[in-house]
């Protein structure tokens, strides 16, 4: 049987990390930590996500410097900010690699359509590359 | 040089990608569906621009259809976008839902994402197939290195 596809949360606010958690379970392999720390820890213990849910604002590390040395090179990275989000913040972000901004409070529906593009793109095989 | 199909009824908005990818990008232009068709059976753009509105058919058929496998396709609205129609536009295939009128520096920095995008997919796809998705030591390490000297810093 095949696993599941893997996504790491990482969030200082326990509240946002079991929202996440409840709504994201069902579906797939999710761990969920409050700091950088604790995720390189998690993810030197073996757990390699497809998909990073990093929070801007943390004590320590911010998420975009998580994010701008991404450990995982494969790991597609999603950003969550409470900041205000402006076009430059939004270029500065896409430019050190997160995928998609979402500002809080974000929409659950909006957050799993985006989780859902990424993992299918990653696994869905449009055949042109196949073989290689 | 990377293609980018911009398909839009407004002929201004043509002229306003124009000048913001012109000189990167070769743009393929199309006014509505069928003329967008009609090019991708010569081209395969990495990065589609679509309009919602277009005369006869809406944008979202092409992507919805299957005329765009391999690119990263970013829809155009003109109207308020609210989370669930971006989940629905992103279910269908979308990267990027974009509300009108959009920043030159946004939609510049999407597209220069969503083709970084496409590369990583690549990888990251035969990584996930051949069991090699794993973590760099090095990395790790500047991330560690980085929390050490945050913590000296705030004593």
């Amino acid at each position: 049987m095949e696993s599941k596809p893997r996504i790491l949360i990482i969030d200082d606010d326990p509240a946002i990390r079991n929202i996440l958690l409840a709504n994201l379970r069902k579906d797939y392999d999710v761990a969920a930590v409050g700091s950088v720390l604790e995720a390189l820890e998690i993810i030197e213990k073996g757990f390699i996500p497809q998909v990073a849910l990093v929070d801007f604002m943390m004590p320590g590390l911010n998420g975009d410097q998580f994010i701008q040395n991404m450990p995982v090179p494969n790991c597609v990275p999603v950003l969550i900010t409470a900041k205000r989000i402006d076009s430059e913040f939004i270029k500065d972000m896409l430019e050190k690699g997160a995928l998609y901004i979402l500002h809080k409070p974000f929409s659950m529906i909006e957050l799993k359509a985006i989780v859902a593009r990424i993992i299918s793109d990653l696994e869905v095989d449009h055949g042109q590359d196949s073989g290689s | 040089m990377a293609k980018i199909l911009v398909v839009d009824d407004d002929p201004e908005m043509h002229e306003v990608l124009q000048n913001i990818f012109g000189d990167e990008f070769e743009l393929l232009r199309a006014s509505d569906t069928a003329e967008a068709r009609e090019i991708l059976r010569e081209h395969s753009p990495e990065v589609a621009i679509i309009d919602m509105m277009l005369p006869g058919e809406n944008g979202d058929s092409l992507v919805k259809n299957g005329h765009l496998p391999e690119a990263a396709c970013i829809l155009l609205t003109g109207f308020s976008t609210g989370p669930n129609f971006a989940a629905e536009m992103l279910s269908i295939g979308f990267l990027y839902v974009v509300a009108k009128p959009f920043n030159p520096v946004e939609i510049q920095a999407l597209v220069k994402r969503a083709i970084s995008h496409l590369n990583h997919r690549k990888v990251a796809k035969k990584s996930r197939n051949s069991s090699e998705m794993r973590y760099n030591p090095d990395a790790v390490q500047r991330l560690r290195d980085a929390v050490s000297a945050f913590k000296v810093a705030v004593g």
